[in-house]
């Protein structure tokens, strides 16, 4: 048969073990105290009923000692032994069938072993609310505790804690006051310092009849931030207001909120609980029906926490709705400041996509237009490079095309998803409709033109890049480059390769040789500019390879690319030859 | 007189330090350069450089840091006072990316990959500092070289002090759930990995980076079940830019055998990016899911996608057949894991390859 043996449990491991792995911070003790008092006075709220007269006290020997008295059921003698001296029991467990009741905070009975980390002794008055004798129970670190009556002490739970050297930063008045906020802001029961009237954790008492312009007061207050907009969070699990942050904030933001479970604050962090596209939101929330980690710090995922997320996200959809119909101006504002958020909601989910799509606004040849703007134009095309969609603007401009850029974050789902929902003719630029762009010469032109075009290639071989013949407008600009982005890089690496030296210039010449094909940019000259017609006419294949090499560098200049050196070179000796060959004539 | 702005990299450098990083963060640092360039300022030409090596491997293909990186060492050689006090952290920043490359470009040498990782050992000998991400620097790279090496480094990685050019924790957690999982390791993995998935850690790569270690290594073990919940993690929040194609080919992966539309949407939404991507360490995850996809939908009928022009099988109709681009993806993902292979000297990227294989069709739609 076998035998049954006990572990022995080392109280200061244990304590090493909360304080530097399962608490992030000692201040939780007074979470944890909040917690245990708020509890006590539920109990006894329940067990005495019409009894409400709940209540937190503080009282502070500045940087010395703290004195936490709530008014709730307090212990008797048994109750002592057997929740303040056993780790892991809770006088809440097995309340109600083996479940928690919903409206007690505290689960794990280990809250108060906390306050070892700021003290090294708690000693414990507690007096039953229902009767019986008052008790003072004091515990250290090493495990062991006392017991004595006490006759002078009213109903309810009195921890005091005395500060162990390097803790007495939280025995000052105003980091207690301001733990007190931050943990038990919204706890449905109030908390003062001792003979004070002024309340340390109000907050309005219903989000649901208060007003925008108190949401916002009550945002500014908590977070210290004058905030875009207020929106009202009332669901199944969630109570609260998420508030618009008036500034660009970046995706990986997930911290900065305000989140309660059953009035207590578990975290700061949101993402467990909030979609990954609110973090142009702060949110201050309180939930319930929703299970913490062992911690207290976070939420177990669970299908209620599931829930909970798409309640968010409805009621955060629900009031932008509601905004577009009613206050237009407050979200073309929200949307301004927070585009990029909300481009990334509106790609994955398809009502807040039909709901942005008209105020979100992308780059086109005709400068910002917004969604509602393309659907009323009802088409055009688009590119996905921004160089080359900046190549092409001026061309797309000058013939009444549009062209919009889908080269920025998600706009490259957006814009075919706007083609898509509502019937438009807009599609990817393709090499078809760039022969219409840059209309294809005639067979005569060809003809006129062959020798310049020739001329011209050969002059710009050096520079991998070849010319052609094509019509189009503006006719005041004689010829345009344009490359790949491909073509792009290999113009940068060159250009790096010059300079650089040793293993940089080792790596960059890599680069170079391993591509397969060098590919080649592309300068057209156009047959609608007078100076290309004039230059078509000119049979001295010199003069027309140094007038290319000067309208190549033109037109990079013009493009606004960065020159390489051999470029200022050949423009340098191309006018020279000019001039020589200008001479020469004379 | 002039109307034209005079050139203040001050205010140049507050606008551009207010953008979120991205794309347009992206180009407003290369204009500033060309600006810098033109009004011949020093520190700002070498500053505006170092921003951008920085930052562009956060967002897009991390190889175009290398030719800017170029240019920053040869003008910091010429003037090596150009950045004042900001010098040693300039330094490290713009050696750090090009240290990287190794592992993603297979067409640098051995001798050069080991230059570019000795540049950014001159920094650490000289400042003394930055040794530990020197060393985790050197795990990675080594990590498909020779193992015994990157353990070696993995070690010494874990013995060095964290200082101000350490990896944040979230990075450095998520590089430990990686080499574990490299090494096979699986229950350590899993033990790094908790203060990730529970957000105790992140970043801007973290989770997504770990997530995709894990669907990687759950997809060789042929799991598709397990790597289902984080590949839809995954998807909603990690496939951003350019930078996270990898990402994207590891979903590919996972969503042939479960979500084969999102798969195809996934592979007509990128492959544009994929195809214009120097960075070949991505490419090939992503080439290496797009062969998984189109193998597994093969005998499926004409495949509709929208895919660029520039694809050597374009087709106008939008209809392609799975089992040509199946051939096609794997070619090309078979070249790149062959010439890592080759500059390596180990089969790593090959077995990979074939560990992908080997599932295909193992598990029916």
């Amino acid at each position: 048969m076998s035998e049954s043996f006990h572990f022995q449990v080392n109280l200061g491991g244990m304590l090493d073990v909360l304080s530097n792995h399962l608490y992030k911070s000692p201040d939780v003790f007074l979470r944890e105290l909040l917690q245990n008092g708020v509890d006590a006075i539920t109990q006894r709220r329940k067990e005495q009923p019409g009894w409400d007269e709940g209540r937190i006290t503080i009282a502070l020997a500045e940087g010395r000692r703290l004195t936490f008295r709530d008014n709730g059921m307090g212990l008797t003698e048994a109750g002592i032994h057997r929740f303040l001296a056993v780790i892991g029991q809770s006088s809440k467990t097995q309340l109600q069938d083996g479940r928690i009741p919903e409206d007690y905070i505290g689960r794990f009975g280990i809250g108060l072993l906390s306050c070892f980390m700021v003290s090294d002794a708690i000693v414990v008055h507690t007096r039953p609310a229902d009767g019986g004798p008052a008790h003072a129970w004091t515990g250290r670190p090493d495990g062991t505790y006392t017991l004595e009556p006490l006759e002078d002490c009213s109903p309810g739970t009195t921890v005091i804690l005395t500060a162990r050297p390097g803790a007495e930063h939280y025995f000052q008045r105003e980091a207690v006051e301001e733990l007190v906020r931050y943990y038990g802001l919204a706890l449905p029961v109030p908390v003062y310092f001792a003979g004070e009237d002024r309340r340390l954790n109000a907050i309005p008492d219903d989000f649901v009849h208060t007003g925008r312009g108190q949401l916002l007061s009550f945002g500014a207050w908590l977070f210290g931030e004058e905030f875009l907009e207020a929106i009202l969070i009332h669901t199944p699990h969630l109570n609260g207001v998420a508030f618009v942050l008036p500034y660009q904030t970046d995706a990986s933001v997930k911290s900065g909120h305000r989140i309660y479970l059953k009035y207590m604050l578990l975290t700061e962090r949101g993402d467990r609980l909030l979609p990954p596209w609110a973090f142009f939101l702060r949110c201050f929330l309180n939930t319930s029906g929703l299970r913490p980690t062992a911690s207290r710090e976070d939420f177990y995922e669970d299908g209620a926490l599931e829930a909970a997320t798409a309640e968010f996200e409805g009621a955060v959809r629900a009031h932008l709705e509601r905004l577009a119909r009613e206050s237009p101006d407050i979200l073309e504002e929200l949307v301004a400041v927070h585009s990029q958020a909300i481009k990334a909601m509106a790609v994955w989910d398809d009502s807040l996509f039909r709901l942005f799509i008209d105020h979100l606004t992308f780059e086109t040849s005709e400068g910002r237009l917004s969604g509602g703007k393309l659907k009323r134009l009802g088409r055009g095309e688009w590119v996905s490079s921004v160089d080359r969609f900046r190549q092409l603007k001026p061309i797309f401009l000058a013939q009444d095309r549009l062209l919009i850029c889908t080269g920025y974050a998600f706009d490259g789902e957006l814009i075919p998803k706007l083609a898509r929902a509502f019937s438009l003719a807009i599609g990817p630029l393709r090499e078809e409709s760039m022969d219409v762009v840059l209309e294809e010469p005639t067979l005569d032109e060809r003809q006129q033109v062959f020798a310049l075009q020739r001329a011209a290639s050969r002059a710009l071989a050096p520079f991998d890049c070849r010319a052609e013949a094509r019509r189009f407008l503006p006719a005041e600009l004689p010829a345009l480059y344009t490359m790949s982005d491909e073509v792009q890089f290999f113009r940068q690496v060159q250009t790096a390769q010059d300079m650089s030296r040793g293993v940089f210039s080792d790596a960059l010449a890599s680069l170079l040789a391993g591509a397969e094909e060098r590919p080649a940019a592309s300068l057209y000259l156009n047959l609608n500019s007078r100076l290309i017609q004039r230059l078509a006419q000119v049979e001295d294949a010199g003069l027309l390879g140094s007038v290319a090499r000067i309208l190549y560098v033109q037109a990079l200049i013009t493009g606004g690319y960065a020159l390489r050196s051999g470029e200022l070179k050949t423009m340098s000796e191309a006018l020279l030859e000019l001039l020589d060959h200008q001479g020469g004539s004379i | 007189m002039s109307g034209q702005v005079p050139f203040s990299g001050e205010a140049l450098d507050r606008s551009i330090e207010q953008m979120p990083r991205g794309t347009i963060k992206l180009e407003a640092l290369q204009q500033a350069i060309r600006q810098a360039d033109q009004a011949g300022d020093l520190f700002w030409r070498l500053r505006f450089r170092c921003d951008y090596i920085f930052d562009v491997g956060f967002v897009d293909d991390k190889t175009k840091a290398l030719p800017v990186c170029g240019e920053f060492f040869a003008l910091l050689d010429e003037y090596p006072d150009g950045l004042g006090n900001l010098g040693e952290m300039c330094r490290f920043l713009a050696a750090e990316p090009c240290a990287e490359l190794g592992v993603n470009l297979p067409q640098l040498s051995m001798e050069t990959c080991e230059g570019l990782l000795g540049r950014l050992e001159e920094q650490v000998r000289r400042y003394r500092k930055g040794e530990r991400l020197w060393h985790w620097i050197c795990c990675e790279f080594y990590a498909y070289v020779d193992l015994d090496r990157a353990k070696e480094h993995y070690a010494a990685f874990q013995r060095s002090k964290i200082d101000i050019y350490s990896d944040c924790r979230a990075c450095e957690q998520d590089g430990m759930v990686w080499f574990a999982l490299h090494i096979g390791d699986w229950p350590q993995a899993q033990r790094l990995a908790a203060s990730i998935f529970d957000g105790s850690r992140e970043c801007h790569d973290v989770p997504w980076n770990t997530y995709h270690s894990f669907i990687e290594a759950h997809l060789n073990r042929g799991e598709w079940k397990k790597a289902q919940p984080l590949a839809r993690k995954l998807l909603r929040g990690g496939c951003r830019d350019k930078s996270d194609l990898e990402y994207v080919g590891s979903l590919m992966r996972c969503f042939a055998f479960c979500q084969p539309d999102t798969g195809a949407a996934l592979l007509s939404r990128w492959m544009k990016d994929a195809l214009g991507l120097w960075d070949a360490g991505r490419k090939y995850y992503f080439f290496k899911g797009a062969w998984v996809l189109c193998s597994q939908l093969r005998g499926m009928g004409p495949l509709p996608l929208d895919l660029p022009q520039t694809f050597p099988l374009w087709r106008k109709d939008g209809q392609y057949g799975c089992d040509a681009l199946a051939e096609w993806f794997y070619a090309q993902a078979l070249d790149i894991a062959q010439a890592f292979d080759r500059r390596n000297g180990t089969g790593w990227y090959g077995e990979n390859l074939a560990l992908a294989g080997r599932w295909i069709r193992e598990d029916p739609l």
